[in-house]
């Protein structure tokens, strides 16, 4: 572990308190790597936000997607039993 | 035959209105029950609560539901759930209903929020400290409490789906890190599911990066509607006499 690690720990806390459970944290050498789901964009403008201001100084490369949701595909409905 | 649509871990927050609402408008068209395994909030306040209920209200067809983790953590579950049933939607916690179907169809849904502990080879046990104590009890009394819902259906149903949020089996955690597994799921509630017997479906959510199908030891389907595992905005299981025939 490096003291990367701690930062990761805490920005992944910070991000659960704020209800963002599918988002990730990973360090990948000098960098703090975001990546998973957000529902909106805006949200993905908070995460942001809220993991600049917890990882102050750390680079910070953001793979989070918008999580579209499509309309439900009815050729793949599905027979049970 | 019954079709039944599903979809879990919509996380509506207050910022959500009219993001769900377009997608559930041909519901009824497609669909004779909407079932929804939780996590319907994004922290569980009572203003997601009145955002999510709005984009459910009057979708054309019965829904039932269970909350998730998400829907509990401002302590507000109690409002969530009463937001949610004053549109009309049934919300089980250990508890079950009977859905009727527009053409006479009858649904049995047994419903709990369900809870961690794992699975075998990767588990927490009932021992140690208090706190481990009553993780592992708080689990327990979950599958307890579905098995019991479940038992108290009634005989004459053309269908019956045990409602999750949390996963039975470990199939459908597939793609998740196995450290997390105790967090996600309890083997517990698939042994409520198949001691019951006559289930034909179950369904859970909250696993995002887990897989949509598995089984429980008994043969028991076992769907992970999660939308990021879905892609889409629910999914549709046809159950019941003349389904093979009938649901393409």
């Amino acid at each position: 572990m490096t003291s990367y690690d701690y930062v990761a720990g805490r920005v992944q806390e910070a991000l659960a308190h704020a209800g963002e459970t599918d988002v990730h944290v990973a360090v990948d050498g000098s960098s703090l790597v975001l990546s998973g789901n957000v529902a909106t964009a805006e949200r993905h403008a908070q995460v942001v936000s809220l993991v600049t201001a917890e990882a102050d100084g750390f680079a910070l490369r953001d793979e989070v997607t918008v999580l579209r949701l499509p309309e439900p595909d009815l050729d793949r409905r599905e027979t049970i039993g | 035959m019954i079709r039944v649509a599903a979809f879990g871990d919509v996380h509506v927050g207050v910022d959500s209105r009219g993001t769900l609402r377009p997608h559930l408008a041909h519901v009824q068209e497609n669909a004779d029950v909407l079932l929804l395994a939780g996590d319907l909030t994004r922290l569980g306040t009572v203003d997601e609560a009145e955002v999510l209920a709005e984009e459910l209200a009057d979708v054309g067809v019965p829904v039932a539901a269970v909350l998730g983790n998400h829907d509990y953590h401002s302590d507000c579950e109690k409002d969530v759930a009463y937001a949610l049933e004053s549109v009309g939607i049934r919300v089980l916690e250990g508890d079950a209903t009977v859905l009727e179907t527009a053409s006479g169809g009858r649904v049995g849904v047994a419903g709990v929020k369900g809870f961690g502990t794992g699975f075998p080879g990767a588990m927490c046990s009932d021992f140690g400290e208090p706190q481990m104590k009553a993780f592992v009890r708080h689990s327990h009394e979950a599958a307890t409490r579905l098995r019991e819902a479940l038992e108290s259906l009634p005989e004459d149903l053309d269908a019956r789906v045990a409602l999750m949020h949390y996963a039975p089996v470990l199939d459908t955690l597939e793609g998740e890190r196995p450290e997390i597994h105790p967090f996600l799921g309890s083997y517990h509630l698939a042994e409520a599911v198949d001691a019951v017997g006559g289930v034909d479906l179950a369904l859970h959510g909250h696993a995002h990066g887990g897989s949509e199908r598995g089984m429980t030891p008994g043969g028991v389907p076992v769907r992970n509607v999660a939308v990021p595992v879905i892609r889409a905005a629910y999914r549709v299981y046809c159950l019941g006499r003349d389904a093979v025939e009938n649901c393409a």
